[in-house]
């Protein structure tokens, strides 16, 4: 909660830091709402990158927020984690997610952006088939590189397909 | 960006419940397997969709993105 609070206190410091001057945004040929959330959607239900992206993004959030739901309950109910145990077991995954950041612009360069993102998906989902085998005791291990190892792909994956997209869409 | 967006909060509420729906009805692990098996479908996607058709998004796209079948440009 502490560090919650710390963290917003830091973000909006950032933000209050950036003194770059946005440019003005270009004449809407359209100014109304819901003619552009229209034109948003047909846009990228249209286009084949970002219909993918889409999907993606989609498909991802359904299974890690599902599982995400059911985790506490599978490690201390199922699998006799200690509470405090759990708790460090979940948080290691954000870890995952720092390095799945830091990693994601070596490997799109390496791979290139598209392979780079089909990749890191199948890696996503493979590490997400060892959470399932999680046992008691030693079993840990497969909660523990399952989700580490699936928050750093996901994280990866999204930062290679929101700075494509940054770059593609039009304003 | 936004209608991704929507899509990725949108269905992580649905995820979260059909977990619990999942998880009340099979049990948790059997719930488990099943939201693992679901990100296969991910990679499914991007097999069959024009991304899989190059190594890079940028360079293939960059440039001649006009020609490209989406017509909706402002």
């Amino acid at each position: 909660m502490l560090v919650d609070a710390l963290t917003f206190v830091g973000s909006a410091l950032c933000l209050l830091g950036i003194r770059t001057a946005e440019p003005p945004l270009g004449p809407r040929t359209d100014s109304r709402f819901g003619r552009q959330l229209v034109d948003g959607v047909r846009f990228t239900v249209q286009d084949g990158f970002l219909r993918t992206f889409a999907v993606t993004g989609g498909v991802l959030n359904f299974a890690l927020a599902g599982a995400g739901a059911l985790q506490i309950l599978f490690l201390v109910r199922q699998n006799d984690t200690p509470i405090a145990f759990a708790g460090v077991l979940i948080a290691t995954a954000g870890v995952g997610g720092l390095v799945g950041a830091a990693m994601s612009g070596w490997i799109a360069l390496a791979l290139g952006t598209a392979r780079a993102i089909v990749g890191v998906t199948t890696a996503a989902a493979l590490f997400g088939l060892l959470l399932p085998v999680t046992g008691p005791g030693w079993g840990l291990a497969f909660f523990a590189v399952g989700t580490v190892g699936q928050t750093a792909a996901v994280v990866a994956v999204n930062v290679v397909m929101a700075s494509f997209t940054q770059r593609y869409c039009p304003s | 960006m936004v209608t991704s967006r929507v899509i990725a909060y949108a269905t992580a509420a649905v995820g979260a419940l059909v977990a619990g729906g999942l998880g009340t009805v099979f049990g948790v692990r059997a719930a488990l397997w099943v939201l693992a098996l679901s990100a296969l479908a991910a990679v499914a996607v991007q097999v069959f969709s024009p991304i899989a058709r190059s190594r890079d998004l940028s360079t293939a796209y960059a440039p001649p993105a006009k020609a490209s079948p989406s017509a909706v440009r402002r």
